[in-house]
């Protein structure tokens, strides 16, 4: 009877970690586009993540957790994504993040695209950080977690990230040429 | 009091993601508003990080949007499609069912044709104990008929109440002659053992039926004989469902 009773109680859990997961997809979508800038991409990488996740929805032990996972599963998804594709072409030399032109610089979206081409110059490590805390608006300690570093690390990466980022963007009108990095 | 050069630009990050402790962020929103300088690159930051979360707060909605519509586009310009793909099914369901159907007459003709017809006093012990059983009447010898007609009466009685027990006699070709009520002095006796037991049915080929009456041997049958488009359907068709096949 209890076993009956505990299969019901996972049941039910399960159906709510799955409509959790299901209600994150766009967030997801959203991270791991400002990571790649590629909508491909990150809609492959939202995937893996998503089949991941899925799979191993049980080991989530608290479901407060679940985002900080999800998270973490979407980084490893994401950095296995990239290296994989570092084995076929060398994505230094032939991925532009941004095809904006001077032209566009100057549309109505100036300032959104201004802000996306001077994260696109940032390394991906400083990048990754500086999207989920400004993004998803996580703790410095459910990044330190999701992307298993230290606390004083992320810190670090944050600050250097948003210096970069106030020196791209008030330099006057330069070239904003945005290359991925390579993962290290 | 601390001055602006006094704050560090991790202080200023960890106060506006809200990382401080409460005596923290009151020193600094009390210094904050006594120094112009300090206030401008807490500000900056704040921008920054508002700057950042817009960038890309639309990212997840559109791209939501454009599956939802791709979803939607799918479902309305592509009607032609998924009723040319249940089309399809349907074909593939048809045929594998009649490459079935094909193969269970196939079976039936080689099982008619491989197995040799039995003397009619070894009716009784051909059956045996089995409960469902198929008799193919293929021929009628007026003499030897008798003795099938009792030992399938003995049966039946002897079975009376067995709900399992069915004997299905089907004739066909020149054993149609037996239940032809205008020359046969049996015809009468099978239909009224087919009216007493409910375990027997009686089965004429309708195939059969044609060829005589094309040659001019029509045959008169009785009200209760059941006629079956083909005999060779029928008894495949009790093969498939597992009844015994006995040829005399």
């Amino acid at each position: 009877m209890s076993s009956i009773k505990n299969l019901l109680m996972l049941s039910v859990r399960q159906r709510e970690l799955c409509k959790r997961l299901k209600s994150s997809r766009g967030r997801l979508f959203r991270m791991a586009y400002a990571w790649s800038h590629d909508s491909d991409m990150a809609d492959e990488v939202v995937q893996l993540t998503m089949i991941k996740a899925m799979n191993n929805v049980d080991k989530v032990k608290d479901i407060h957790a679940l985002d900080g996972w999800l998270f973490r599963v979407l980084s490893n998804c994401f950095l296995d994504l990239c290296r994989k594709q570092r084995d076929e072409v060398d994505i230094d030399d032939i991925v532009l993040l941004d095809c904006d032109t001077p032209e566009s610089i100057h549309s109505k979206n100036e300032m959104l695209t201004a802000v996306k081409s001077a994260i696109a110059t940032l390394p991906f490590k400083h990048r990754q950080v500086v999207t989920l805390v400004d993004i998803e608006n996580f703790t410095y300690a459910e990044v330190a977690e999701i992307i298993d570093v230290p606390l004083g690390t992320i810190m670090s990466r944050l600050n250097r990230a948003r210096q970069t980022l106030k020196k791209v963007l008030n330099a006057p009108n330069e070239n904003h040429e945005s290359i991925l990095r390579v993962v290290q | 009091m601390k001055n602006n050069t006094d704050y560090s630009d991790e202080h200023i990050s960890a106060y506006i993601d809200g990382e401080l402790d409460f005596e923290e962020r009151a020193r600094i929103l009390n210094d904050e508003q006594n120094d112009a300088g300090l206030a401008q690159r807490i500000n900056d930051s704040r921008i920054l990080k508002e700057k950042i979360h817009l960038t890309y707060s639309e990212i997840a909605d559109s791209n939501d949007t454009q599956k939802s519509f791709n979803c939607v586009a799918f479902a309305s310009n592509n009607r032609a499609l998924v009723a040319s793909l249940f089309v399809v099914c349907a074909f593939i369901s048809t045929l594998i069912y009649n490459m079935s159907a094909s193969d269970n007459l196939t079976s039936a003709k080689q099982l008619i044709a491989s197995t040799q017809p039995i003397a009619a006093d070894q009716l009784k012990d051909a059956i045996g104990n089995d409960q469902r059983v198929v008799i193919h009447l293929s021929k009628y010898e007026q003499n030897d008929f008798n003795k099938t007609i009792e030992q399938v009466e003995f049966l039946l009685e002897k079975n009376e109440t067995d709900s399992a027990f069915s004997i299905e006699l089907v004739a066909s070709g020149q054993g149609l002659k037996a239940l032809d009520a205008s020359s046969s002095v049996y015809a009468e006796r099978i239909s009224m053992l087919a009216d007493r037991f409910n375990s027997l049915e009686v089965v004429a080929c309708a195939k059969s039926l044609a060829m005589l009456a094309k040659d001019e041997h029509p045959v008169q049958l009785l009200t209760s004989i059941i006629i079956t488009p083909s005999a060779v359907q029928q008894v495949a068709k009790r093969s498939k469902q597992g009844w015994s096949y006995i040829k005399i």
